[in-house]
């Protein structure tokens, strides 16, 4: 049976060591990367792959995709990060039937209207709305770039008031 | 300071703006104006980064783009020193590609070698 150890969020995906550290501490071996841009792009899925740790298994999926295989982790035996761009991908994956543990966010880009909540993460109204989501079905989020380092991570929880929500 | 001005060629810096896709667009915006037909090579720190990766996109997907990662001081003065006298981007990233490495030198280790086999 595949067991998903992490879920997070990073718009910038899988970048330097930043992955490394996290699988290391998790002791993943595999990374979906739910998205369906990256899966409709062979070519930037192999370029994710030529970058990645050796001896990962990396794949791609839409989140229809990701949906699907996750009602059904009885195959394998691996040590799964999930990986999106947007909060809301994981609200999807929710309403399909998806219950993550928490979700983490690492890098998330300062965009138009966007405002920053947590080191190294900003979020647009779209993100926050479905961060809130998140937070109101009962799913921690928290957010840290890296397991190593000054950075502590930041509750969702404890920052949400700050951004209008009571 | 050591170089003087460095004409078609372009600095380009991860912003906290910056997504994948943002990157990739503002790099290839920048090869494109840089480029006069010889192609564009793009000198990066960490491989596996996402300037790395936007980069490695770009080499598959645009014509004459090249790429080495792990950029020291060396590989830059190296590259447009031979620029001068080549405009193929293939020998501009083999230039770079070797003078970064010879770059790295473990300075006790080296001087002892020095020491017994001059």
């Amino acid at each position: 049976m595949s067991t998903i150890v992490m879920n997070r969020c990073d718009d910038r995906l899988i970048h330097g060591q930043v992955i490394t550290g996290w699988m290391n501490l998790r002791n993943a071996n595999a990374i979906w990367i739910i998205d369906d841009v990256v899966a409709k792009t062979p070519m930037m899925l192999d370029i994710f792959r030529f970058a990645a740790p050796p001896g990962i298994k990396l794949v791609a999926m839409t989140i229809d995709e990701a949906a699907e295989r996750l009602k059904n982790l009885d195959e394998g035996s691996d040590r799964v990060m999930l990986i999106a761009k947007r909060p809301g991908t994981f609200v999807k994956l929710m309403d399909a039937g998806y219950k993550p543990s928490d979700v983490n966010f690492g890098a998330m880009a300062k965009k138009p209207q966007s405002k920053t909540v947590g080191p190294n993460c900003d979020l647009d109204p779209q993100e926050m709305a479905d961060t809130e989501t998140l937070h109101t079905r009962g799913i921690r989020v928290w957010m840290q770039l890296v397991p190593f380092g000054g950075n502590k991570e930041v509750d969702w929880a404890n920052v949400r008031n700050k951004f209008g929500y009571k | 300071m050591i170089l003087g001005d460095l004409e078609q060629s372009a600095l380009v810096t991860l912003m906290p703006g910056d997504s994948l896709e943002g990157l990739i667009e503002r790099l290839k915006a920048e090869v494109e104006r840089v480029n006069t037909g010889d192609g564009v090579l793009i000198l990066l720190d960490l491989f596996g980064g996402t300037p790395a990766n936007a980069s490695a996109f770009l080499t598959q997907t645009m014509d004459k783009v090249r790429a080495v990662t792990g950029v020291n001081f060396p590989m830059i003065a190296e590259v447009f020193i031979a620029r001068q006298s080549t405009d193929d981007v293939d020998e501009l990233a083999e230039t770079a590609f070797t003078a970064g490495q010879a770059g790295i030198v473990n300075v006790v280790e080296s001087f002892k070698k020095f020491r017994t086999n001059p």
